[in-house]
C-alpha cells in the first residue's frame, strides 16, 4: 500500500487483480447488475488509488477497506435506482411436458433465492453477503457496515430467518 | 444442555457450516445435535439455506484493465500518451514530433544567414567607404 500510495503502478496492479474478483461478487449479489457492479469495483479501486496514502492497516485490513467502499457504493447506486431490479435468469418459459426438469427446477430456485436476497433490506442482505460469500468473520463484517457486531448478528439472523421462510413458502406452494 | 431456542439463534447468525461456528459453543452444539432431533432438523434447514445460497453464483470477469485504464494520468504520460498513439491514422503526431528538430533547424539556419547578410552588407560598406575615402584623397 505504501508502493500505492507513493504512485507505483506495478504495486496497484497487483492489488487489483488479487480484489477485482472477490469484490465484483459482492456488488453482483448486491445489486443483481453486472453493468453497475463494474462501476462499482471501478470506482472503489480508483479510490483505492486516490486514497491510499490514508489507509492505515492498524485500523482494519485492506480487503475490510475496500468492502466498506464497494458496500457504500452499492448502497448509493440502490438509493440511485429506487427500487430494486434483480436480473432476469431466464426461467420464465413453459414447464416441458412431464413436469419441469432438474436444470428448470435449479434455475426456479436460483431466480427465487436471487429475488429473495432482493427483497432483504440491504443492510441484511450485506451483512449475509459479507459473512457467506466473502468470508469475513463477524468482527470483520460488523467494520464494513460500521455497527457493533451484536447489530450484526442481528442483522444475519434476521436476514437468515426470512430467507428460510421465503423459501419454505416456495416449496410449500 | 444448550437451549434449543439458543442453538436455533446460533444457526441463524452462523448457518450450518460447523467451522463457522463460534469455538466457544461448538462442542454443545454437536452435543445437542446427537441428542435432540428437532436440533438436527434445524441444522437441516440452516444446511438447505447454505446450498441454496452456495448456488448463487456470479459471471467470472476481469475488471484488471478497465480499472487502469481509468487511472488518471500524469503530464508527462498524456504527452507520450498523446505522441504514441495506437491508432494507425494518428500517427501523423510521433512524425510532427520527429520533424520538428528539422523545422527549427530551418527556422535558426534562415535566422543566421540574415545576421550574415547584414554582416556582409555592413563589410562592404565599410570596404566602399575606404575605397571612397582613398578615392576622394
Amino acid at each position: 500500500m505504501r508502493a500505492v500510495a507513493a504512485g507505483e503502478r506495478e504495486a496497484f496492479q497487483r492489488l487489483v487483480c488479487l480484489h477485482q474478483r472477490p469484490l465484483f461478487g459482492f456488488a453482483q449479489r448486491m445489486l443483481q447488475d453486472p453493468a453497475r457492479a463494474e462501476d462499482v469495483v471501478q470506482e472503489t479501486l480508483l479510490r483505492l488509488w486516490s486514497r491510499a496514502g490514508s489507509f492505515k492497516p492498524e485500523r482494519a485490513r485492506l480487503t475490510t477497506w475496500l468492502h466498506n467502499i464497494a458496500h457504500n457504493l452499492c448502497v448509493d447506486s440502490l438509493r440511485r435506482e429506487s427500487r430494486f431490479a434483480p436480473e432476469e435468469t431466464g426461467d420464465g418459459g413453459e414447464p416441458e411436458h412431464g413436469g419441469p426438469s432438474e436444470s428448470e427446477e435449479r434455475r426456479r430456485a436460483d431466480a427465487l433465492l436471487r429475488r429473495a436476497l432482493g427483497d432483504l433490506p440491504e443492510r441484511q442482505r450485506s451483512a449475509l453477503l459479507l459473512c457467506h460469500y466473502q468470508g469475513m468473520s463477524n468482527r470483520e463484517a460488523a467494520q464494513v457496515l460500521e455497527v457493533s457486531v451484536e447489530a450484526l448478528e442481528s442483522l444475519l439472523a434476521r436476514a437468515r430467518r426470512t430467507l428460510k421462510k421465503e423459501l419454505k413458502a416456495d416449496d410449500a406452494d | 444442555m444448550m437451549p434449543i431456542e439458543e442453538f436455533r439463534g446460533l444457526l441463524d447468525v452462523y448457518g450450518g457450516d460447523v467451522q463457522r461456528w463460534p469455538e466457544t459453543k461448538r462442542a454443545e452444539m454437536e452435543a445437542l445435535i446427537a441428542s435432540n432431533a428437532d436440533a438436527l432438523s434445524y441444522l437441516t434447514e440452516a444446511r438447505a439455506l447454505d446450498a441454496a445460497l452456495d448456488a448463487f453464483d456470479v459471471p467470472a470477469v476481469d475488471l484488471s484493465q478497465r480499472v487502469l485504464d481509468a487511472l488518471p494520468m500524469s503530464p508527462v504520460e498524456r504527452l507520450l500518451a498523446w505522441l504514441l498513439p495506437p491508432a494507425p491514422q494518428q500517427w501523423w503526431r510521433p512524425a510532427m514530433a520527429a520533424m520538428m528538430p528539422v523545422f527549427l533547424g530551418v527556422m535558426i539556419g534562415f535566422g543566421g544567414t540574415a545576421g550574415e547578410t547584414m554582416d556582409w552588407d555592413a563589410q562592404e560598406q565599410a570596404l566602399l567607404g575606404g575605397i571612397s575615402a582613398e578615392y576622394l584623397e
